[in-house]
């Protein structure tokens, strides 16, 4: 979806994106950095289920959460640094990558799930709202 | 370092930059948290690393930061990088998280300049990957030089959506269609500001060139565009949308949304700043005086946070709340205030005159709030225009009530996203205008802090009032 301009020169870092090594440009915002790797999907919603994409880009929508070195980040503020891990849980029961059938969750429905996400509920940074 | 600073400011955009440059200068003892990794703020995004490309075909109106930015670095503010503010308390205690480690620090005055934020706007499938605000867009390509290799459909309103067209013209990107929800008609409320927007011919020559550049470009440019919506199984894959009689349907890699606009106002609802209501362009800002301060004496609000006015009126609304603060804190006294306030002052004017023009002809339509009952309102938690819709029927007719009864704004974006077209749909649906159905409490933490952070937070001994400036001097 995206492409780098022609001129740009970037040092790159290895960093493990969801258990695979991937090549990212040092100093980058991590939701900028896999942009350009084309990996458009950011997070399955714990309340849609369904794929995000960083929407604002400049940490306004949080559609970029992912977990970044154990805890969860917003990517768009986050620089990209050599050895990073980072896991966005794509395939997680909390929010699974065959939505189709749950297209209209109820509530109750929504609850259970955020909590069976494996690393959510002991990861995710503290109270909102 | 110290718990106790003369003044901190929050943002380093335009206002901020300018306010911390000003008053490093005077020799105050100044630091200014900022939550990005550079500082620049949105406008001037990455304007200190900018390769030479995007300084010359983002212009004028970036380059200029260059000069803020360099100002700033030469005057004896400090500067704190991906630092997020997560509480502001009207006696002057900040509370701000920096490298997984949170903080507490204290100021004489507080000058609050957090910018402003694209007016997020509920259209069917927004929350498709693949529809992303033009912003965001912007963003992209200032600090990563990244630009949409695919076909591109801009949809919404407001002067930047057609700057950003312009922008991604020169870098040779493929628009599908530009969709302008402004009628080709401006409004008969826009003529009465057409005679001062006079005054500034060189803002509406360069108004008129970008339509030029459009046109050359052989875009396709519908304007009063109605029912936007984005269409995709699992991605955007196309956009639909009605011009008059005409059903536009054009498929496209990724849809930009912007609907101008809005000041960011978390930290002063956190802080109990009075807020007011902006009718025409249906926003709230923090009500202030001229020099920027809020209800609070040592809260001040500047640049576009304070209401949007633009990156360059930003500077100006810095540097005379960074004065303002300079004398109350016994440097400079008030007719030297004055006297440096006063070219600021006349340039802020004359930046502002084709504002109420601009204003007026992209202010936000009746036509933009009529939200269908299955649109996303709350992305965060999934709750749709029709449950809110639902809530205000069994009796809810304040935002609070219906975020309690329908997770509207209780997720991690704290409303960022959802409020403002929470209030719309609320006060629409109760007969009430904005004013009435309130704004949504907003707590600390501002922004998700790991509660162990918290815990290991090193607390000043709590003062529970006093003066702080006659204390520093005792």
């Amino acid at each position: 979806m995206f492409k780098y301009a022609p001129e740009n020169t970037q040092q790159l870092v290895t960093v493990t994106l969801d258990g695979e090594p991937v090549s990212l440009p040092a100093g980058m915002n991590v939701a900028a950095a896999l942009l350009g790797i084309d990996q458009i999907i950011s997070r399955i919603s714990p309340a849609s289920h369904k794929p995000c994409s960083p929407h604002c880009l400049m940490g306004v929508c949080y559609e970029c959460l992912m977990e970044i070195n154990g805890v969860n980040r917003q990517a768009c503020m986050t620089p990209v640094s050599e050895g990073m891990v980072i896991r966005r849980n794509l395939t997680a029961p909390g929010g699974n990558l065959h939505f189709g059938e749950k297209e209209t969750a109820t509530p109750g429905e929504q609850i259970t799930s955020q909590e069976e996400g494996p690393s959510m509920d002991d990861k995710t940074q503290g109270a909102s709202a | 370092m110290s718990l106790h600073v003369d003044v901190i400011v929050i943002g380093a955009g335009p206002a901020g930059l300018s306010a911390a440059a000003c008053l490093g200068e005077m020799g105050l003892n100044v630091l200014t948290l900022d939550e990005q990794s550079r500082p620049g703020g949105q406008i001037y995004r990455n304007i200190e690393e900018a390769p030479r490309e995007n300084l010359h075909v983002l212009g004028e109106s970036y380059t200029k930061g260059l000069a803020v930015a360099r100002r700033f670095r030469k005057s004896s503010a400090a500067y704190a990088s991906g630092a997020s503010v997560w509480q502001v308390e009207p006696d002057g205690r900040v509370c701000y998280s920096q490298d997984g480690k949170s903080r507490q620090i204290r100021a004489n005055y507080i000058i609050v300049a957090t910018g402003a934020m694209e007016r997020p706007m509920p259209i069917p499938g927004w929350q498709l990957p693949g529809v992303m605000g033009a912003g965001a867009v912007n963003n992209l390509s200032k600090e990563a030089g990244l630009i949409p290799s695919g076909d591109v459909v801009l949809a919404g309103s407001g002067p930047l959506l057609l700057l950003e067209a312009t922008l991604l013209i020169k870098k040779g990107v493929h628009i599908a269609a530009i969709l302008e929800t402004t009628p080709r008609i401006p409004p008969a409320t826009a003529f009465p500001h057409g005679p001062r927007a006079l005054l500034r011919p060189d803002f509406l020559w360069e108004g008129v060139n970008m339509l030029r550049e459009i046109k050359a470009a052989k875009v396709p440019h519908y304007q009063g565009v109605r029912h936007i919506r984005a269409l995709g199984r699992e991605r955007f894959e196309r956009v639909e949308a009605l011009c008059g009689k005409e059903t536009l349907n054009i498929p496209a890699s990724l849809l930009m949304v912007h609907f101008g606009v809005i000041p960011s106002t978390h930290i002063f609802r956190q802080t109990g700043c009075h807020m007011t209501w902006k009718a025409d362009q249906r926003y709230w800002h923090p009500a202030c005086d001229a020099w920027g301060r809020t209800n609070f004496e040592r809260i001040f609000a500047a640049g576009d946070g304070a209401g949007v006015s633009g990156g360059l009126a930003a500077r100006y609304k810095g540097e005379l709340a960074a004065l303002e603060v300079a004398r109350c804190l016994g440097i400079i006294p008030a007719y030297q205030r004055d006297a440096l306030a006063l070219p600021l002052k006349k340039e802020l004017k004359k930046d502002g005159h084709p504002r109420p023009l601009v204003d007026a002809i992209y202010a936000p339509r009746a036509e933009h709030f009529v939200f269908e009952d299955s649109t996303v309102l709350c992305r965060c938690e999934n709750v749709t225009v029709g449950a809110v819709r639902k809530a205000v029927s069994e009796g809810a007719r304040e935002l609070n009530e219906v975020k309690i009864m329908t997770r509207s704004g209780m997720g991690p974006c704290q409303g960022r996203m959802c409020g403002p077209a929470l209030a719309e749909v609320v006060s629409a649906a109760a007969f009430l205008s904005p004013e009435q159905t309130g704004l949504l409490n907003i707590r600390p933490p501002l922004r998700p802090v790991p509660l162990g952070e918290i815990a290991a937070m090193e607390l000043d001994e709590i003062r529970e009032s006093g003066n702080w400036l006659l204390d520093a001097k005792k």
